[in-house]
């Protein structure tokens, strides 16, 4: 079950420019910063109310992230969804032959994550994540 | 001071109201809890509720609005990040005392609450909305 929006996905240039408004200017806290290497990013959760908002700053030129910054600059990426099984949520919308990106839960920042297709959204990248401990 | 307390809605534009409708609720199983058509504004929306906030979609219902233009230069996809915030004129001071630019405050759609949009110069190129919901 989906049970709320984990974060939003926004693209930036700079991470540290980006903190200017997001942290300093509205006040919200840095909950985790990362590298994803296989993403390409350097990323970070802010957390607001019971979501965050997830800043994504490429790191090379080859991933989707930075093809999307190149293509249409700043702004909003992509919307994630919370559940408690993300790999029986993948299965499931795959059974209903809704377009996916990732065919099978991989490690993100949020937690074990995936990705589906837009093209089966309105235009709108949706990604699932099932949050782990943050011990790592 | 934090001047954004929860995500509130997602904006997202689509061509067809009833079919992205459809295609949610079958995606994500999330309930419709409203729709409206709002002649003012020029669109016809849908909103779903996600956890504690919602998804808006929304088709255009004029040919030469904002939301329009956006739906044909930029295709389908997320449009607005709608952030509540506690109290409105303090945040728009707030931002207004750090040169950000701010737009109008309006009366939601419901007419119970108020808003304003931000420059998306400083939100990175977020088209991003604070709301203030009537207090009950």
């Amino acid at each position: 079950m989906l049970r709320k929006i984990h974060h939003v996905g926004i693209v930036v240039r700079n991470l540290d420019e980006a903190y200017k408004f997001y942290r300093d200017t509205l006040g919200l806290h840095v909950h985790k910063e990362a590298v994803v290497e296989d993403q390409g990013v350097k990323a970070a959760l802010l957390t607001i109310g019971n979501s965050e908002i997830e800043l994504l700053e490429p790191i090379n030129e080859n991933g989707g992230v930075a093809k999307f910054l190149e293509r249409r600059g700043e702004g909003l990426h992509h919307i994630c969804f919370e559940t408690n099984d993300v790999a029986a949520e993948l299965a499931a919308t795959k059974a209903k032959g809704i377009a996916v990106i990732d065919q099978a839960p991989r490690k993100g920042l949020a937690g074990m994550i995936c990705f589906l297709h837009p093209k089966a959204n309105n235009g709108v990248l949706i990604e699932y994540a099932q949050p782990v401990e943050d011990n790592d | 001071m934090r001047l954004a307390k929860k995500i509130d809605h997602i904006a997202i534009a689509v061509k067809d109201l009833g079919s992205a409708v459809q295609t949610f609720t079958s995606n994500f199983g999330f309930p419709v809890t409203r729709r409206s058509d709002i002649p003012a504004l020029g669109i016809a929306l849908a909103l779903l509720r996600i956890g504690d906030a919602e998804l808006e979609l929304f088709q255009p219902t004029a040919t030469d609005n904002p939301p329009a233009r956006f739906l044909a230069d930029r295709g389908e996809g997320m449009y607005v990040l709608s952030l509540e915030t506690e109290n409105l004129d303090t945040a728009l001071q707030a931002l207004s005392a750090k040169g950000i630019r701010v737009g109008q405050v309006t009366p939601t759609a419901d007419g119970k609450g108020r808003l304003a949009y931000v420059s998306p110069k400083a939100t990175h190129g977020v088209l991003l909305q604070l709301i203030e919901h009537a207090k009950p």
